[in-house]
Order: structure tokens, then C-alpha cells, then sequence
């Protein structure tokens, strides 16, 4: 080794070495320094485009609600902003200075009606001609809203209540009157959560319940109650559905007031009741039989086997075909239809109505308010059948639905919505009545003396039994939840 | 006597005068990473604080109920603290068995410093009480008589309500300044200091329920 160190240039070769050595740790620190700026840079221009781009966000979120063309645009067709939901997307985009060198720019596209995805690009300009860039994605929906704000039992008169009286009432959902509750004369009244309505009692007017009479209830919301607290009536978490929240200490909460969903019977599109009634009919697909086989009137068989759009002679002739103890059945439960009756319907004289699907009337429909018909006499009965998830089910009326006192023999079944655009009364109903999907009038009267009235809340029965869907589940009508949901977020650069 | 050969002084002066150059280039450097590594480090600190402040900020004010604070529409009218009715449910807490119905939330930088100050209160007429609502208690209940809005009035003397502070923490420092303006959908503006380094985050917030 020391031998080395005698050779001529050793010196000059050492010397090379730690100068090479010292050199590239000059060299390491400088780019090390380098590295630290443009993280030190790219963190804070990072932070800063990334509020920027939330903003855009927030910016679009709110012109979602209260902008007129991107809330109308986003759920809906318009002529005036030249946009239609259901058959093309939509796009519309802002621009925003937050501060004096940058731009954020949010843009949506519509994929489907009530749904679509939001990007916000921001930019901020730097030294030397660069940007920096941020993009944050949002898709965005809103859900179908309730058509009855989550009750199975609704009443939409400004000026009409819900009575019960001496009455057993079990409801699945809520209970909605657009006005008064009375709850009279040992009635017994009980709601429970399903999973759209919480098992409340919802009073736009005021909660009258006598003394004598019980209720058990998720909550009871009114004008003149807020029980258990306002917490529970929820005016503190969806003040959107309460009204006069400010007055929440004073005991005050009612819920906003809704009108009676509309329901197209006669109008002139493909989808009210009567055209699609009609249709059906041309398509040969309705079919009424009496007791199993073909209904017979005066020894030839009735007019009315065959129709789905009949008048209320019609429609009688059928029913006294069936006979005493005997049914009519309307559709089947492999093709279940729309029967349109152009008239008032009255069952009586110990007749059983079958209903696949749905029976609708322009006049008042009469359950069992009379025991004899003609020789006839006996209790009455109606069962509503859905057959498929697809099938458009329940009883409606352009005016009064009465049940009456010789309304069944055994257990009313409806399995679709009971609809009058006028008062539904049902008057001690000697069975036990059970309706899944929902009861909605502009007045409801309960009397059921001993026996209990069960109403399970289904939205989507609901939305079928009103028309607002049609038989291959498209939405007809849809009614969009205020609610603008932020499904899922992403950020890229 | 053998002669020994050895470096000339020249050669000794040019040796050292490069020796030395290269030590201080290299001495230099390092210290320039150091400083730059400082500085990131400033800088990362800044921009945390700046992210945990609007974070927290843009989730209550996301949520809230009502606008204390009346804001103006422009930049160059802001305010620089925002109170709001608290639109969360303070349950479970320690204020659930306060009673109150109103819980307002009031964030500000306190005169002389550079933190941001996140205010929890509630409005009373009478005189605050905190015996029972000490800040290391799990429950706090009983500061005063009965809870009201902000803005409730009564005929008796005091006639207006005052607010009874019952949290009052730090959320973030090195804050030098704080603006809020607009109405539905707030712009919130901070800037953020830590020796010579500044951040200055704008971004906006849609109240929900405002």
C-alpha cells in the first residue's frame, strides 16, 4: 500500500477523487433544493385549484336548484332553453373568476333525466407562461320523490280532514292530512316506519285527538303539535318539508301543504286511463268473465266480455250476469288490464269483484252500501289484484269512493292505490280491510267501529296505481325529490 | 545529506484556492437545500392548516340553518368572521341534555393573533352560568334558564338576547386573513402566513339550507 503512495501523480489522482466526491454532492444538494421549490410550489398552486374547482362545484350545485334553465333542463324538456331530458343529453357549463389570474370552469352532461355529472376545471396562471390544472368530477341525481311525501294515508283538501272515528287504523308509512286530523270517540290509532315514510302523523292544520282515544306514532307534527320534539317532526334536519321552523319553540311544526296528485283520466294522451284503456281494447287483450266462464246477459253473451271502456250500463250488466254469490273478474292474472267505466259503479247484492289490475271510474264508486240488488241480496266484495310489478292496480274515481256496511264477507285485499279525486269513506266495514300501496283522497272518513283498516305504504305501487308509470316501467310523470344527491367524486389532474 | 523534493508554494496556494472553492460551493449548496427544505416544509404547513380550516368550515357551512352575519355581495366589502345556526344535531354530545333548540357557530380570528377561532354558543336572555358546564365535563347543562334564536325579542328588560359561549377552540393557525361574502353560495377567502411564506385559498360554499 505505501508503495502507492511513492508513485509519481498519486497526488494529483487523490486529488481528483475528493474534488469528484465533493462535486456530486454539490450537485445532489442543488437538485435536492430544486425538488423541495417545486414541491413547496406544486403543493400550494395544488391546494389553491383544488377550492378553486370546489367552488365550481358548489357553483353548479346551486344553479342545479335555483338557476331556471339548469333546473329545468336537468329533470325536464323545455322549449325555451331547447333541451329535452328523455331524448338527449344536456349540457350547459359557467365560468367563474374567483381570484384575478385564474378561471374555473364547470361544466354538466346529462346522462338521463335527473342525473348527471359536473366538472369543474380550474386554472391558475404562473410564471413563465405555465398553468397549473385541477379537475374535480361529480355525478349528481336526483331520486324519484314520494308521491305522497312517504304516507299511505293521504288527504290533499285545503279545507277537508282526515276523520276517524271510533275506529281501529294500523298504518305502515305516514299519515298526511293537508289540513286537520280529527281523532275521535275511541279510535285507535297506530303508524310505523317503513322505508320511505318514518311513521309520522302529519297535519298541516291542527292534531285533534279525543281522550278516550290512543295513538301511537313515530311523531305528530302540526300546527298545534310537535310531539315527541321538533328533532323528531325533523323541521331541524329537512326543514325544506316543514313550514314555520322559526316557530318550532313555541310547539309549532307543521309540515308544508301538498295538494291530491294528479291523476290524467280522460285526457287526450297515450297515457291518461281512457286511452290506455282504450288501447288495450284494440288490442284485443281485455277479457271479463262471471264466474270463471263467459258472462251471459238475456242468453247471449254480454257486450261488455271483451271492453275495457264501458259505460256504467255496460258495466252493470256484467255484474248482475255474475249473480248473486257470484264473481266478476276483470282481466287476468296473466293479462291484467285498465277497465275504464264511463259512469258511476255500485256494487251490491252479494256480488264478488275480482280486479286484475286496475278500475277506474268517472262517477262515484259504490262498495256495499246496499245489501239488496233487485231479487239479489247479500255482502259485497271487492279483492284488487296486482298481478305483476308492472301492473297499473287500484280502484280510482274522478269523484267519491264509499264503502259501506255490507262491504265484504271476508277480507278486503286491494293491492294498488284507492284514489278519488272527492271524498273516500269507508263505514263499518264488517272485515278486516287491507290496502298495500296507499289510500289518497281529497277527504278521508274512517268508521270501522271493531274491525281493523291496515295501510302498508309501496311508492312504486303508488306511482303504477296513478298512471305515473307505464306498463314497461318508464316514468310517465316523474316528480324529482328536491334533494340533489352527490353520488360519487373523483379528482384528476 | 539527501535532499527531499516537496511542493512548491505555488502549487500549495493553487491547491488550497481550489480545495476551498469546491468546499464552499458545496457548503453552499447544502445550505441552500436546507433553506429550500425549510421552506417546503413552511409551505406544507400552511397549505394543512389552510385545507383542515376550509374543510371544516365548508362541512358546517354546507349544513347551516341560518345566516347570523349579514354578508355583503363583493370581495371588497367582506367580513372577516361568519356566525351561523349550527344545522347538525348535537346528539349525542355533551349538550344533549342542555334543552336548547338553537346552536350557533361563530368562526373569527382573535384580535392580536393568527389562529382561527371556532365559537360553539347558544342565545339567552339572562346571565350566562357555566357551574355546570365546566369544558373538561362530559355534559354541559343548565347555562342559563331558557335557550332562544339570535334575534328573539321580549318586552321585559333585557330585551334583546346575548350569546354564552360554550366551546371556544382553535382550529388553525398561522391565519392573516379571513373573508366571507355572497349569499346562498358563500365565497370564503383565507390567507395564511408562516415567515415568509403566504397562501391565500378562495373557494366557495353552497348552504343547503340557507
Amino acid at each position: 500500500m505505501a508503495e502507492i503512495f511513492k508513485n509519481k501523480g498519486t497526488a494529483l489522482v487523490i486529488a481528483f477523487l475528493i474534488m469528484g466526491v465533493l462535486m456530486i454532492l454539490g450537485v445532489y444538494f442543488l437538485s435536492f433544493t430544486l425538488t423541495e421549490f417545486r414541491i413547496a410550489k406544486s403543493q400550494t398552486v395544488g391546494t389553491q385549484t383544488y377550492y378553486l374547482a370546489e367552488a365550481g362545484i358548489n357553483e353548479a350545485i346551486w344553479k342545479l336548484k335555483y338557476d331556471d334553465e339548469w333546473s329545468t333542463c336537468f329533470t325536464t324538456s323545455s322549449v325555451a332553453y331547447n333541451c329535452d331530458c328523455t331524448t338527449a343529453t344536456w349540457t350547459a357549463s359557467s365560468i367563474i373568476n374567483l381570484t384575478p389570474n385564474s378561471t374555473t370552469t364547470t361544466a354538466i352532461i346529462s346522462s338521463e333525466c335527473a342525473r348527471g355529472e359536473i366538472t369543474a376545471t380550474s386554472t391558475i396562471g404562473l410564471a413563465g407562461g405555465k398553468t397549473a390544472q385541477r379537475v374535480v368530477k361529480t355525478t349528481v341525481y336526483k331520486s324519484l320523490a314520494s308521491p305522497t311525501a312517504g304516507a299511505a294515508v293521504f288527504s290533499g283538501g285545503a279545507s277537508e280532514n282526515i276523520d276517524i272515528k271510533a275506529s281501529k287504523i294500523l298504518v305502515y308509512g305516514n299519515l298526511f292530512s293537508n289540513n286537520h286530523i280529527n281523532i275521535k270517540y275511541l279510535s285507535q290509532v297506530e303508524a310505523y316506519a317503513t322505508s320511505t315514510g318514518e311513521g309520522k302523523i302529519l297535519a298541516e292544520g291542527n292534531y285533534i285527538k279525543s281522550d278516550y282515544s290512543t295513538v301511537i306514532a313515530y311523531a305528530i307534527c302540526a300546527k298545534n303539535k310537535c310531539w315527541p320534539s321538533t328533532t323528531t317532526c325533523s323541521c331541524v334536519t329537512n326543514p325544506e318539508d316543514f313550514q314555520e321552523c322559526s316557530e318550532v319553540g313555541a310547539g309549532r311544526c307543521p309540515p308544508k301543504g301538498l295538494a291530491t296528485p294528479i291523476v290524467d283520466f280522460d285526457s287526450d294522451s297515450q297515457y291518461s286511463f281512457k286511452e290506455r284503456a282504450s288501447s288495450t281494447e284494440a288490442a284485443h287483450q281485455c277479457s271479463n268473465t262471471c264466474n270463471g266462464g263467459t258472462c251471459w246477459c238475456d242468453g247471449e253473451p254480454c257486450w261488455g266480455n271483451n271492453k275495457c271502456l264501458l259505460d256504467d250500463d255496460d258495466f252493470e250488466d256484467l255484474l248482475w250476469a255474475a249473480g248473486q254469490g257470484g264473481t266478476l273478474t276483470l282481466g287476468s292474472t296473466s293479462t291484467p288490464t285498465i277497465v275504464y267505466v264511463t259512469g258511476p259503479i255500485e256494487l251490491r247484492g252479494g256480488r264478488h269483484l275480482v280486479v286484475n289490475g286496475a278500475l277506474v271510474a268517472e262517477d262515484n264508486i259504490k262498495i256495499g252500501a246496499r245489501y239488496k240488488w233487485k231479487g239479489d241480496k247479500g255482502f259485497s266484495q271487492i279483492t284488487v289484484n296486482r298481478p305483476t310489478e308492472t301492473t297499473v292496480s287500484g280502484l280510482l274515481t274522478k269523484r267519491k269512493i264509499d264503502f259501506g256496511l255490507y262491504s265484504s264477507f271476508t277480507t278486503t285485499t286491494i293491492t294498488g292505490v284507492v284514489y278519488a279525486n272527492d271524498e273516500i269513506s269507508l263505514v263499518s266495514m264488517p272485515k278486516y280491510f287491507r290496502v298495500r300501496g296507499g289510500i289518497i283522497g281529497r277527504k278521508l272518513s274512517f268508521t270501522s267501529v271493531l274491525k281493523w283498516f291496515e295501510f302498508i305504504l309501496d311508492d312504486t305501487i303508488i306511482r303504477y296505481g296513478l298512471g305515473w308509470k307505464d306498463e314497461l316501467g318508464h316514468d310517465i310523470t316523474p316528480t324529482y325529490s328536491p334533494i340533489i344527491t352527490i353520488e360519487h367524486w373523483e379528482e384528476t389532474y | 545529506m539527501k535532499t527531499q523534493r516537496a511542493f512548491t508554494l505555488t502549487e500549495m496556494i493553487v491547491a488550497i484556492t481550489i480545495f476551498v472553492l469546491i468546499v464552499v460551493a458545496v457548503f453552499s449548496a447544502h445550505t441552500l437545500s436546507q433553506r429550500a427544505y425549510r421552506e417546503g416544509e413552511r409551505a406544507a404547513e400552511i397549505s394543512q392548516n389552510g385545507r383542515v380550516i376550509l374543510e371544516r368550515m365548508a362541512r358546517e357551512i354546507r349544513q347551516a340553518k341560518e345566516l347570523v352575519t349579514n354578508l355583503s355581495y363583493s370581495e371588497t366589502e367582506a367580513t372577516s368572521s361568519l356566525e351561523f345556526e349550527d344545522g347538525h344535531i348535537p346528539i349525542p354530545s355533551r349538550y344533549q341534555d342542555l334543552g336548547s333548540e338553537y346552536y350557533y357557530i361563530r368562526y373569527h380570528i382573535p384580535a392580536g393573533t393568527q389562529d382561527l377561532e371556532r365559537q360553539y354558543r347558544v342565545y339567552c336572555f339572562d346571565s350566562c352560568d357555566f357551574t355546570n358546564c365546566q369544558p373538561q365535563s362530559a355534559t354541559c347543562t343548565n347555562v342559563c334558564s331558557s335557550y332562544h334564536r339570535w334575534n328573539a325579542t321580549q318586552e321585559t328588560t333585557p330585551t334583546s338576547t346575548h350569546p354564552c359561549v360554550l366551546e371556544d377552540k382553535i382550529i388553525g393557525e398561522y391565519l392573516t386573513g379571513l373573508g366571507f361574502w355572497g349569499s346562498s353560495v358563500i365565497s370564503v377567502s383565507t390567507t395564511l402566513e408562516k415567515e415568509d411564506k403566504s397562501l391565500n385559498l378562495k373557494t366557495k360554499v353552497y348552504g343547503r339550507n340557507l
